[in-house]
């Protein structure tokens, strides 16, 4: 097991160069920063632009600059944004937590629904129970979720004024921006649940717990979750990935001051710094989480933990 | 008035079992006695797997319904209609007065939890033990199936074990609340002829120490001659034959229990053949039986001229370290 960690811990090493590598240089591939700066103002001689691109570091060759970004990844120091120059530590530092507790409560939030329906629906399969929440979450899967999040706009701010539109301001606020995602997510992860709770229910160990006289309850949640929670995990984990992608989007809708509102400023203005930052810092929360589903499977199956 | 060893514990009554509109068990009817052993045999799909999940009422989850019949259980509130019980009441017989070992001893076990936690579990539940006091018990029970370093045991998981060793285990989780029925289906089926026998033994030596009534399923009647008293010979959901072993196979009736005894190689009947050699198989034919195929020596090897595959000075070695830590490589040595 610890074998198998340290090979992952390196592999993730690997995958953190390779995605900031690419990053660092397709960003530059995007236009010139000193240009966009200069947008609008009078005359402006190459002699300005060149001055300005010193400024900013970018006339150094590229492996120079990738070079200095790296050295300061290890001290946290991704440089000065472009745009007012405020240091993008201080800035990541602000957005993160308002992305993470944005993410964890989507999270919560559809493994909380999907795993008891996924599992009625198992148990109930062909049943009047089965169909409905097999077409609920057909319904959820269908909702593009820009066009919910502003149908949730329209009904529960403008309407009936029950929950604010926009900004992170308390546990109101993240109603809304987490049920949207959430609702996305639970729907495919009932059938998910559904479909491995399944397969483990024809395992004969379930019969035998059943002819324990154990209850149904036990039966479900304590031997057949645990024998079909790896494939679940694994999925919830890359899922996670797909999340901070998709929050981009859900993050503009709702204002939310997270990474995404972060990124997506960073790339109408060309903010070389911030937008490596961000990408940096979401790569690194990907493989991070990765990194515990592996470690999970340790923990939830003792086949792998011998190997 | 019967006196109370000849009183049947188990009595299934005129059961019909239906999987939506298919008739898998008709009108079937047979006791069992505590301290006898009764054999269900019959080819797959004659329901008698069905029979024991109806007892148990486990099928239904599987979508079984009983149009009619009555398994009456004389338990410690008298006899009561298992039938006729909430699954909540089965719940609590299931496990404690009637339990079951299966089939498939490889796949029996939950892959995730320890043996311990697999036993304890019955105990806990149906004799309110607390975590440790199971445990201690679930120990004894490993000793009694003659498990060796039953301590360690409790703490190792399925997949470290092999097959005879999980069906001890299922064993001693079976017989954890010292059951007055176990029903074993087709418990040496998977396993290699010399652990059958273990097996058989142990289930043998339990059933009198603990005065069990035994419903044993099987299609082997080899096995049948080695452990029953009584036999139920089912044919597809019926009953066809029942009776004491002896007269049984001393004088079949039926062609189908006719058939199932021919199918039981005679020893020594390969004695001085220098050739293996085929012999008619007795099938089902309608309501009677046939012969299929023709005795014949299969003298169809060609020893004088060079052989197909031969295997010289063949040395497989597995990587020392490695086979130091597989315990479960050594397990299987033992």
């Amino acid at each position: 097991m610890a074998n198998f960690l340290m090979k992952r811990f390196l592999q993730a090493i690997f995958v953190l160069l390779a995605v900031t590598l690419i990053v660092a240089f397709a960003i530059r591939l995007t236009g010139d920063p000193a240009l966009m700066l200069t947008q609008g103002a009078g005359s402006v001689t190459e002699a300005d632009l060149m001055m300005i691109r010193e400024a900013l570091g970018i006339n150094k060759p590229f492996f120079i600059q990738y070079y200095e970004f790296l050295k300061g990844l290890f001290v946290f120091d991704f440089g000065r944004s472009f745009m007012g120059g405020t240091p993008v530590a201080d800035l990541i530092s602000k957005s993160l937590p308002a992305t993470l507790m944005l993410a964890a409560s989507v999270m919560f939030v559809s493994i909380v629904i999907s795993i008891p329906l996924g599992i009625k629906a198992a148990v109930s399969k062909g049943k009047w129970a089965d169909q409905t929440i097999r077409i609920l979450s057909l319904i959820g899967l269908s909702f593009p979720n820009f066009w919910l999040a502003l149908m949730l706009v329209l009904v529960f701010s403008i309407w009936l004024q029950w929950l604010p539109p926009s900004g992170m301001d308390g546990f109101a606020s993240f109603l809304m921006p987490a049920f949207t995602m959430a609702i996305i997510l639970t729907a495919t992860n009932v059938r998910l649940v559904r479909s491995s709770m399944l397969e483990t229910l024809q395992a004969q160990y379930i019969m035998v717990a059943r002819a324990k006289g154990l209850s149904e309850n036990t039966v479900l949640y304590k031997h057949a979750l645990r024998n079909c929670a790896i494939p679940l995990i694994t999925y919830f984990g890359l899922q996670f990935g797909g999340l901070l992608g998709g929050i981009v989007v859900i993050e503009r809708v709702f204002n939310w001051p997270g990474l995404g509102t972060l990124a997506f400023d960073a790339v109408s203005g060309r903010d070389y710094p911030v937008l490596q930052a961000v990408i940096t810092i979401l790569s690194m929360l990907i493989v991070g989480v990765n990194l515990l589903v592996d470690i999970a499977y340790g923990l939830i199956d003792p086949r792998i933990r011998t190997e | 008035m019967t006196d109370i060893s000849s009183s049947p514990i188990l009595t299934v009554e005129n059961l019909s079992v239906e999987f939506g509109h298919s008739r898998v068990i008709d009108n079937l009817n047979f006791s069992v006695i505590a301290g006898r052993t009764l054999a269900i045999v019959g080819e797959s799909g004659s329901g008698k797997s069905v029979t024991s999940q109806s007892i148990m009422r486990l099928a239904e989850s599987t979508g079984a319904s009983y149009p009619s019949g009555r398994i009456l259980f004389s338990g410690e509130q008298g006899e009561i209609d298992l039938l006729s019980q909430s699954q909540e009441a089965m719940r609590s017989i299931r496990g404690k007065d009637i339990a079951m070992i299966f089939q498939e001893p490889m796949t029996s076990l939950n892959p995730v939890f320890t043996i311990g936690d697999q036993i304890s579990e019955s105990l806990s539940l149906h004799k309110k033990l607390t975590k440790s006091a199971a445990l201690d018990e679930s120990m004894k029970l490993l000793k009694m199936v003659r498990l060796p370093d039953a301590e360690d045991m409790l703490n190792r998981y399925p997949h470290q074990l092999s097959g005879g060793m999980r069906q001890r285990v299922m064993i001693a989780m079976a017989l954890a609340c010292r059951p007055k029925v176990l029903i074993a289906d087709e418990p040496t089926t998977a396993l290699d002829v010399t652990i059958q026998a273990q097996i058989l033994t142990i289930l043998n030596d339990l059933q009198k120490e603990l005065n069990m009534a035994v419903i044993f399923i099987t299609h082997d009647m080899g096995v049948v001659a080695e452990i029953a008293d009584d036999v139920v010979v089912m044919w597809k959901g019926k009953k066809v034959e029942q009776g004491p072993v002896k007269e049984l196979f001393a004088n079949p009736q039926h062609p189908y229990t006719k058939a199932l005894l021919a199918a039981v190689p005679k020893l020594g009947s390969m004695a001085g053949e220098p050739f293996p050699k085929r012999f008619p198989i007795t099938v089902m034919d309608g309501e009677g039986t046939r012969l299929v195929g023709e005795e014949k020596t299969q003298a169809t090897a060609c020893y004088d001229k060079s052989p197909l595959l031969s295997v010289r000075d063949l040395v497989t070695r597995f990587d020392s370290k490695k086979a130091f830590l597989d315990v479960s490589l050594i397990e299987y040595m033992r």
